[in-house]
């Protein structure tokens, strides 16, 4: 077999290193005053004492007097300038700051990555000391410390402090190596034969540099409280200028009955200001440690805004599905056929962006009663967009700009999901289409038992609904999916996973609904267990009537259980067709080339090849259509046009092979 | 056949349960249960199971990034017992371990060369700065990804799904290794491009005349893809021989539940094994054959007794009451499926 | 049940820890700890004190295991000695007094400032991307500012300038110490400012740890399930979101609590408000040895019955902990 490049079209970095996140992290504003505010007070630290005007213990008869030009922050009662000792006070404050942030950093570090590493009794018996340490209250234990240390100059504060604060940075550290540790490159570091020194080194700090940063950023913040603290109560050298020392005497002279203010604003102000700037930097490193901060919340109006932009249709059609009265009960419907009319939804058009990328570009489909529509893709196709589109699911940054989700409500009446209201929405959604997601274990509420979760559905949607009622319902649906009536009361985290999937459809089924969209819902199962659930959603199906959208990669799956299939492609539908006929002819070459991708286990054993290349990204999607730069049989028209879904027979394609104007069928290309 | 380059032979591996306050007889997770397993040069050989059949935990056994808790893992023949140290790292020179994510398996902070040059300078000592780098070229030329120097200086978060698995593999041939470890290679992978990183690892195997482990839940893929495929339940090997035979004519009923369970359209027949059970607890495993409680075939036997191994077929084995005088595969329909 | 009892075997092992450094840390040090002491209040102590600190540091030629055990026995009785800052009272007597004051305070305040902060954090963190963000600057200037320094300030201009509140104290000198509704509601009225010091200032830590948790549970899958399943945009906030977002917060404010202490210890100084922390002041500054020890040994074991109160809860809430 011939040697195939894997890189069959240029890649742009798709994000910017790491190094380059922290610039960006930099620019929010708040950060960046952060940063500004921290160096001012970093350089009068060091220069303090050279530019200031006069010497801080010098007496002068000028005494408790106000800002003046001679005096910028005013005198104490013996006409010390207030300005100066901020300026020497600045000094000893940051250094023990400083100081006692380093120390501190140096030994959590130490203490917590060796336990999280290490594990065993090494790992237990630090953590039991980590725990003690954190427990006991600091600063009373720091007031004590301090006062037994003779003349406790700047020394003896940055040590009793680190003392007393390693404790919390060593357990956040300790946690963080723990999860860090299982990670697999850790365990690709070992297996390549690395030195346990090398991967803590190379592997496991510079993963944690931004907690690190952070935890030596708030201890410098409580460093600089707790040195102050201490300073005012005279448990410091009172002769050694800083920030608090000024407060005690402050306090000690009665600053406050002679109305003084100018004696003790300064040095509270400065320790707030800094304390301050380190939390906004620290804001800045918590946002980039865990990207979901830099999103906007659900419940703003942004959001809101977002998730439909594009103009409303008109009014007529909202008045005629407000439903008003008891709920209308949908005439049964006949077991599908291919031939079926019997549309329950239709999407029109619809597009998807994030931004400035299209993830679902122009799809429409319909869904008839009873229907079970295969949508298969794989990465970057927009199936799981799709999805949460048809759901209304879907969060900032995405949003959608054109489209029409056209479901039929049981009186007949036909009305435009996204152009629904808040009410509208709450009263359709489950009521008439609910989801069943890929990973259970994620989707139930860990803290709420499972029949509960059941049952709110029940309580939103019922409001007529008796306690008893609803418990009977409940009882009902688990038997349905065959799940025994006692594990109403567990919580997801007890049951096993097949039952969990189960628990989520049983979710799913709380209120008859006309559809069930199902996202990757057996992915994460075992093969035998995959085919449990879906024998049992068949059955479900034939039962009780829904339709089914099945989102998945695996195409041998869909075609087994699906009536129709779609496939798609770089944000598009490019086919479409029912799956017998999808199976023994597939029109697409990307649908053939897929189809090749899959083993048998039944038949002969045939050579694959696969498809070369990878699937594309969206930010660069080739010009012309999005399969060409993989395709076998593709030719020059390809990369100007883009494909419109063709019909051939009763299947539609999105391949110029098919288009009228390219008359050219499979098989006689050269 | 000659003899095998890697084996396990009657391995266990047995997993402390780690109490809050030890009870008396602390618990321990039966991940690996008397196994043994051969791999020969110049042939895969796939281990088919589910998540919690013990398959990755052998392969770490296998690997020595964990010690075994009984048996003996013999390298060329020899025991080893390398878990730490300057032992471990010789063996890992020569058994090399390549994991299932490949976006996982590497230090996101750091560059695809600084993470090769790692390996590189572990296993070629001598080499020093552009030597290494002329070594990285050439391992990436292996893995298809050309022009090298596109990818050297690139973040694992900038490259594909399959490009990454390219550089795992450049990774491990880095030690010029004896034997490759895949665990689960392509599981994580988009499905088109699962073939190019498997007919890689075919290519490698064959040119290089290693043995290859291939680690799956895909006993379709191991059909076409291993020359002897084993099968794993509850941390026992129930099931042995040549691909095609356990695929075509599988004869442990799980092997059977297995095949039937997965989706494949081109089948005709609707016969289904039906599976009445759920996996099994790997802290107090069923007694007897771990299989007995979901078995349409199940005998009183199996319940008391563990079955051994019996020898089928042309190297087909199958460790089932039911082949204790009958060397013939069982057919699905021989017993009445529930 | 398992779980509380480790914990409480935990906290029992944190409290010995605690007394015996208690016990150690003077004996550690260089020199007779009692003629350290003399020395470094540069022979400020009076005489009665110099013999009171020589009474209680007993022999030096016990051995240092007999001096632990009768350490222990006193503790056991409750005999600390005699105070020498509050001379002639005794320890138990001045910590009795003093305690019930800081209880209150401490209490009210760091139950009022979780509340508040928590419940402004989840809102905060619901409605991320609106003018609540700002709030956040805000909080975290304040709670970056001194307790004692803010106190000061409190004092200035509500005590000073408007003259609205007490300048110091716990309660006013012309009522008597009882449970009389006068008596209380002096006493509620002279905590005003103490109260408001520390809830204002403790308020942003919770705010923001609880704005973060929230931002993070609101990303999660059940969340978007709750949405789709049509639920009130409340019942997600508060039965979803919230109470998953909380079960962190709860294990930091453990944690915090320490912190809290110690800052209202401060605060107590400067309002002169008749707590542990005023009482912890004065000893230090009259090296009663006796009293500051007796009073960290209290103030340790009130933040352990916190902190085990605080897990017996967690465990309460989050189902996941409690199974076998």
């Amino acid at each position: 077999m011939a040697i195939q490049p894997a890189v069959l079209a240029e890649t742009e970095p798709a994000e910017p290193a790491a190094g380059r996140l922290w610039l960006r992290a930099l620019r929010k504003p708040l950060t960046l005053t952060g940063v500004i505010i921290t160096l001012v007070f970093v350089v009068l630290a060091v220069v303090g004492p050279w530019i200031a005007p006069y010497d801080p213990s010098a007496v002068s008869d000028a005494a408790t007097a106000p800002p003046s030009f001679a005096h910028w922050l005013g005198t104490t009662q013996n006409g010390q300038d207030i300005l100066s000792q901020m300026l020497y006070g600045a000094q000893a404050s940051m250094l023990v700051g400083l100081g006692s942030a380093v120390i501190t950093t140096i030994l959590s570090v130490l203490v917590g990555v060796t336990a999280g590493y290490l594990g065993g009794t090494s790992d237990e018996l630090l953590s039991l000391l980590a725990n003690v340490f954190l427990v006991l209250p600091g600063l009373p234990l720091t007031i004590i410390l301090a006062a037994y240390l003779p003349h406790s100059g700047s020394l003896g504060i940055i040590l009793v402090i680190s003392l007393t604060g390693w404790a919390w940075g060593a357990r956040v550290l300790r946690a963080q190596t723990l999860s860090l540790r299982k990670r697999d490159f850790v365990e690709a570091a070992r297996a390549t034969g690395e030195r346990t020194s090398k991967i803590i080194l190379r592997d496991i700090l510079p993963n944690q540099l931004a907690v690190i940063a952070a935890a030596f950023l708030g201890t410098v913040t409580a460093a600089i409280l707790t040195q102050a603290s201490l300073a005012f109560l005279g448990l410091t050298d009172v002769t050694q200028w800083s920030w608090g020392t000024i407060l005690y005497w402050a306090q000690a002279d009665s600053a406050l009955l002679t109305g003084s203010w100018w004696w003790f604003v300064p040095a509270g102000l400065a320790i707030a200001l800094i304390g301050t700037a380190l939390s906004l930097v620290n804001f800045g490193i918590d946002e980039f440690i865990n990207p979901r901060l830099r999103q906007a919340g659900v419940g703003t109006k942004k959001a809101q805004r977002a998730q439909v932009s594009r103009t409303r249709t008109k009014r007529v059609k909202r008045a005629a599905s407000r439903r008003s009265g008891p709920r209308q009960p949908r005439p049964v419907g006949t077991p599908f056929t291919a031939d079926s009319t019997d549309v329950i939804l239709e999407v029109r058009n619809l597009k998807v962006n994030y931004g400035a990328v299209t993830a679902v570009d122009d799809v429409s489909f319909t869904l008839r009663r009873g229907e079970v529509l295969g949508i298969a893709g794989e990465s970057g196709s927009g199936k799981s967009t799709l999805a949460y589109a048809i759901t209304r699911l879907h969060k900032p940054p995405a949003e959608i700009p054109q489209g029409e989700i056209r479901y039929t409500n049981a009186d007949g009446s036909i009305v435009d999901v996204l152009a629904m209201d808040d009410e509208q929405l709450r009263a359709f959604r489950w009521e008439e289409l609910s989801i069943v997601f890929q990973s259970a274990m994620h989707a139930l509420n860990p803290i709420m038992r499972v029949g509960e979760q059941i049952e709110d559905a029940l309580v939103a949607h019922r409001p007529g609904s008796t306690a008893p009622e609803r418990a009977a319902r409940v009882v009902e649906l688990l038997g349905i999916v065959g799940i025994p009536a006692d594990r109403a009361n567990s919580y997801p985290h007890e049951l096993s996973g097949g039952m969990r999937q189960r628990a989520m459809i049983a979710v799913g089924l709380a209120l008859d609904p006309e559809i069930i969209v199902m996202d990757e819902p057996t992915t994460a199962l075992d093969v035998v267990i995959q085919r449990q659930i879906i024998d049992k959603i068949m059955e479900l199906k034939d039962r009780l009537g829904f339709s089914v959208v099945f989102i998945t990669h695996d195409l041998s799956l869909l075609i087994e259980m699906s009536d129709t299939i779609a496939v798609m492609y770089g944000g598009k539908i490019v086919e479409l067709a029912a799956a017998e006929d999808f199976h023994q002819r597939p029109q697409h070459p990307y649908s053939r080339g897929l189809l090749e991708s899959f083993p048998t286990l039944s038949g002969p054993k045939r050579e694959l090849s696969g498809i070369p290349g990878s699937p594309p990204d969206l930010r660069r999607l080739p010009s012309g259509c999005a399969f060409r730069p993989r395709c076998p049989v593709a030719f020059d028209a390809c990369a100007e046009h883009e494909p419109e879904l063709y019909q051939i027979g009763s299947s539609q394609a999105a391949c110029l092979l098919y288009s009228s104007d390219h008359a050219v069928k499979i098989g006689e290309t050269a | 056949m000659t003899a095998p380059v890697l084996e396990a032979v009657d391995v266990t591996k047995h997993f402390p349960v780690r109490g809050l306050i030890r009870r008396g007889g602390s618990r321990v997770v039966h991940a690996v249960d008397n196994v043994s397993l051969k791999l020969y040069a110049g042939r895969i050989t796939a281990l088919v199971g589910e998540s919690g059949s013990g398959k990755s935990t052998l392969a770490r056994l296998l690997a020595q990034l964990y010690p075994v808790t009984s048996g003996e893992i013999r390298l060329h023949g020899e025991t080893v017992q390398a878990t730490r140290g300057k032992a471990f790292r010789e063996h890992v020179s020569k058994v090399q371990l390549i994991l299932q994510d490949p976006f996982a398996s590497f230090n996101p902070v750091a560059s695809i060369a600084s993470t090769l040059r790692r390996a590189v300078s572990i296993h070629h000592e001598d080499k020093r700065g552009p030597e290494q780098l002329a070594v990285i070229d050439d391992l990436l030329t292996q893995t298809n990804l050309v022009p090298p120097r596109q990818f050297t200086e690139k973040f694992p978060h900038e490259l594909s799904g399959g490009q990454l698995q390219r550089v795992s593999i450049a990774r491990a041939l880095a030690a010029s290794p004896d034997v490759f470890l895949a665990d689960e290679p392509v599981s994580s992978l988009d499905v088109s491009i699962r073939l190019g990183i498997l007919n890689l690892l075919r290519r490698l195997t064959e040119e290089r005349d290693v043995a290859m482990l291939y680690v799956t839940h895909d006993i379709a893929s191991a059909r076409y893809f291993a020359s002897d495929t084993a099968v794993m339940y509850a941390g026992e090997i129930v099931e042995t021989g040549p691909s095609e035979t356990v695929t075509q004519q599988a004869a442990h009923p799980y092997t059977q539940l297995l095949i039937s369970s997965a989706p494949d359209p081109s089948r005709t027949d609707a016969k289904r094994v039906k599976d009445i059970g759920q996996p099994p607890s790997l802290i107090s495993p069923p007694s007897g054959c771990r299989f007995h409680p979901r078995c349409p075939f199940a005998l009183a036997r199996c319940k008391q007794e563990t079955p051994p191994t019996f020898q089928l077929a042309d190297g087909h084995t199958a460790r089932c009451w039911l082949y204790a005088d009958n060397p013939e595969p069982a057919a699905p329909e021989r017993a009445d499926a529930q | 049940m398992r779980t509380v009892l480790r914990k409480l075997g935990f906290y029992l092992l944190t409290a010995w820890v605690a007394i015996s450094l208690n016990f150690l840390i003077p004996r550690i040090m260089p020199g007779d700890p009692a003629s350290h002491l003399i020395n470094q209040f540069h022979g400020k102590l009076s005489p009665a004190a110099i013999q009171a600190l020589r009474v209680l540091f007993g022999q030096p030629d016990a051995s240092l295991w007999t001096q632990y055990l009768n350490y222990w026995h006193s503790i056991v009785t409750g005999d600390f000695g005699i105070s020498y800052a509050y001379y002639p009272a005794d320890v138990g007597t001045v910590l009795g007094q003093s305690m019930f004051w800081t209880l209150a305070l401490i209490t009210a305040c760091t139950v009022i400032g979780f509340v508040i902060g928590t419940g402004l954090g989840i809102l905060a963190g619901w409605k991320r991307g609106t003018w609540l963000d700002s709030l956040i600057p805000v909080t975290t200037f304040l709670s970056s500012i001194p307790y004692f320094w803010f106190a000061i300030i409190i004092v200035l201009v509500f005590a000073i300038t408007l003259n609205w509140f007490p300048l110091s104290g716990g309660y006013s000198v012309d009522t008597t110490i009882g449970f009389s509704g006068d008596f209380i509601a002096s006493a509620l009225y002279y905590a005003v400012l103490p109260a408001a010091t520390i809830v204002i200032t403790s308020v942003g830590g919770w705010l923001i740890s609880m704005r973060n948790m929230m931002v993070t549970t609101l990303s999660e899958d059940y969340v978007r399930l709750a949405e789709a399943k049509g639920l009130s945009r409340r019942r997600i906030m508060y039965k979803y979101a919230a109470r998953n977002a909380m079960l962190p917060s709860l294990s930091g404010f453990a944690m915090s609590l320490g912190f809290v202490i110690g800052g209202s210890i401060v605060t107590e100084v400067v309002f002169n408000y008749p707590g542990l922390g005023t009482t912890l002041f004065k000893a230090a500054q009259a090296a009663d040895y006796p009293l500051m020890s007796a009073i960290f040994l209290l103030i340790t074991v009130m933040v352990l019955v916190a902190n085990l109160l605080a897990d017996v809860v967690y465990v309460f809430l989050d189902p996941r902990t409690r199974e076998s």
